[in-house]
């Protein structure tokens, strides 16, 4: 695991991450994809690498734009802002740099101790599935997106089936007769998903900027860092809301599709309630700034543990990172811990490391990454747009994919602008086969679906929540409905 | 307003028709991909073992929710009780700029596949970095002649991409 090409991948994608992070308009979600194109080349382990480095990286870079720029680098760091922005104005910018990193450190590590010892466990557990549960923890894994993708339920669920539909795309599974491939040859093999999630996020994400966006520079960047460092007294202040940060993070990251944005406000929130000076919270309290960032980076912990344990990706660059493991014939799931266990430390390890060299990246002096937020948003625009269409081509050489990326970006478009989410999208394209697989796996081992799926508590568990996953959300809106009426 | 229509139908008459009727096509389009998968997925092979299903039974489910799910939406939306969406509003002067970018875009496989991955994505990216607001023609093209430089030496060369 330690070789020089794995370690230097390692830090490639660190300082990929730092940089994205740091431009607001450029998503984790985003640069893993498109760095996933061109790490397919890549050694398995080389590769991981660099998409961990990136994953992990982006969400301690996300806290500098947040706190200079009051605009969240990642949506991961929106409540970073609440807190990071004031204390910048007051002349503490470096102060709250320096609280953020050190909260992301101790969350990351909190989490990746979470993923180490809660992986194997549930991969345990995950091991007596059979297609039924599987089906089951599929619905679960979409509706779970759905409900909390913050979007209409009903334009969430719609969104999960376009993508299940898309994901029929190719050759059946079982008969091997083509499906939805119009006699076109490169849709034999099925939709790239790469291509579609670069649309997605990538395109999709320029495109509607273009459109809302303005072309000036952002307003107002404090650029006075002042002192670097949180003295005793400030110290003294961080580890209960690290503390709340690091639980509430694991927890929700565990959650299929609730991320650090989610994670960071609950933390946010709880530490404001818990502490004994909640009138500083939103005025540049050190306490709530702590307690977000630590929260946004313990969730990579819980979203990698159902990612592999389950195969259920727990947010949207865990999705990525799910379908190059798949490319590079990793399968997720209870298997991997069976017959490559070896792989899951490894992937321990270089979650670590990744931490640790972040922290190392985020105490550099930051004069040039404040120039760089200064960079003029049409300049980035065209460069993410060509940096996408190289990185889609490089995943096939395939000029259809471009094109393919493109639709996907002008289809990503569309849904931003009528409100339907993405993430579903994503979510039912990489699942779909396994629901499909196990549904019809289901259908023959039984004498009918309901048979089968009364049969098993844990199914039947996965689908209750499922059902109130959907049906909740909608209570609740009626209920704020009649409220407001 | 108050009645059936509630807060969302009050939200839903004050965002602007363009929106509006958008919201409403969508959930149209969405039942008409539905029949359409369905009608597709007819004619793919049964199985060929008792116990099995054919290859358009999961396509069928799919395409049943989505045109159920949608028929429910385009209800929904014509009664006024489910809100647009509420993205940042467009600038209205940007849709036909857009669309020239995305006809650009279409055409710049088709020009790497004629001309070479340089030469096209120089001539692309310098109309959409003119049209995305770069600055003057000259700026649009010096910027667009270094990514292409740039992607060519990181992809071309280090990763040893065929582009």
């Amino acid at each position: 695991m330690a070789s020089v090409s794995v370690l230097l991948g390692l830090l490639v994608g660190v300082v990929s991450g730092m940089l994205v992070g740091a431009f607001p308009g450029l998503t984790a979600t985003m640069a893993v994809a498109v760095a996933s194109s061109f790490t397919l080349t890549l050694d398995p382990q080389q590769g991981l690498a660099v998409l961990l480095g990136i994953y992990i990286a982006a969400l301690f870079g996300d806290r500098v734009p947040a706190i200079l720029v009051n605009t969240p680098g990642t949506p991961a760091s929106i409540a970073s802002t609440f807190d990071g922005f004031p204390m910048a104005q007051q002349g503490r910018a470096g102060v709250a740099l320096a609280v953020s990193a050190i909260g992301s450190f101790v969350g990351g590590l909190v989490g990746i101790a979470v993923f180490a010892l809660a992986a194997f466990p549930l991969a345990g557990f995950a091991s007596r599935f059979g297609a039924p549960e599987f089906f089951a923890l599929v619905v679960f894994g979409l509706t779970m997106m759905v409900s909390v993708s913050g979007a209409s339920v009903l334009k969430g669920l719609i969104a999960g089936l376009v993508g299940l539909l898309v994901a029929t795309v190719g050759l059946d599974p079982i008969l091997g007769s083509p499906r939805y491939t119009f006699g076109a040859p490169p849709l034999q093999s099925g939709v790239a998903f790469i291509p579609v999630i670069i649309g997605l996020f990538g395109i999709a994400e320029v495109l509607d900027q273009f459109l809302t966006r303005g072309w000036e520079r952002a307003e107002q960047i404090v650029s006075q860092i002042g002192r670097s460092f949180p003295n005793a007294e400030e110290r003294r202040r961080m580890p209960k809301p690290i503390l709340i940060g690091s639980v509430i993070g694991s927890v929700i990251g565990a959650i299929p599709a609730a991320g650090g944005d989610i994670a960071g406000l609950i933390s946010w929130d709880r530490a404001k309630r818990m502490s004994k000076n909640p009138e500083e919270f939103g005025k540049g309290s050190i306490e709530g700034l702590t307690a977000s960032d630590t929260a946004n980076n313990a969730v990579i912990g819980g979203a990698m543990t159902t990612t592999l344990a389950l195969g259920i990706p727990g947010d949207s660059v865990t999705a990525v990172l799910l379908g190059s493991m798949l490319i590079w014939g990793i399968q997720p799931g209870p298997d991997l811990f069976v017959e490559d266990p070896a792989l899951v430390y490894t992937i321990v390890g270089l979650m670590v490391l990744a931490t640790v060299l972040a922290l190392v990246l985020s105490f550099v002096r930051l004069k040039s990454v404040v120039k760089l937020l200064d960079l003029p948003r049409p300049l980035l625009w065209s460069g993410i747009v060509l940096f996408c269409a190289a990185g889609t081509f490089a995943v096939q050489n395939s000029l259809f994919d471009v094109w393919l990326m493109f639709g996907a970006g002008v289809v990503g478009l569309a849904f931003r602008r009528l409100g339907f989410p993405a993430g579903p999208v994503v979510l039912g394209l990489l699942l779909g086969p396994l629901a499909e697989a196990n549904f019809r796996r289901t259908l023959i081992i039984s004498d009918g679906p309901l048979d089968a799926f009364l049969g098993s508590p844990i199914a039947l568990l996965l689908l209750a929540f499922s059902a109130l996953a959907v049906i909740l959300p909608i209570l609740r809106s009626r209920r704020q409905r009649s409220d407001g009426a | 307003m108050t009645g059936r229509g509630g807060v969302r139908g009050s939200a839903r008459a004050a965002a602007p028709l363009f929106v509006r009727v958008a919201d409403t096509a969508a959930a149209a389009a969405v039942v008409a991909l539905g029949v359409a998968a369905w009608v597709g997925a007819n004619g793919f092979p049964e199985a060929m073992v008792e116990g099995q299903v054919g290859a358009g039974f999961w396509p069928k489910v799919v395409a049943a929710l989505m045109a159920a799910l949608g028929g429910a939406l385009l209800l929904l939306s014509l009664a006024g009780r489910i809100a647009p969406v509420s993205a940042d509003p467009a600038n209205p002067t940007r849709w036909l700029p857009l669309a020239v970018v995305l006809v650009v875009l279409a055409l710049y496989p088709l020009a790497w596949s004629l001309i070479g991955f340089v030469p096209a994505t120089i001539a692309t990216f310098a109309i959409v970095g003119k049209i995305l607001g770069v600055g003057n023609w000259w700026r649009a093209l010096a910027w667009a002649a270094l990514l292409a430089l740039v992607i060519w030496g990181l992809f071309g060369q280090l990763l040893q991409v065929p582009l």
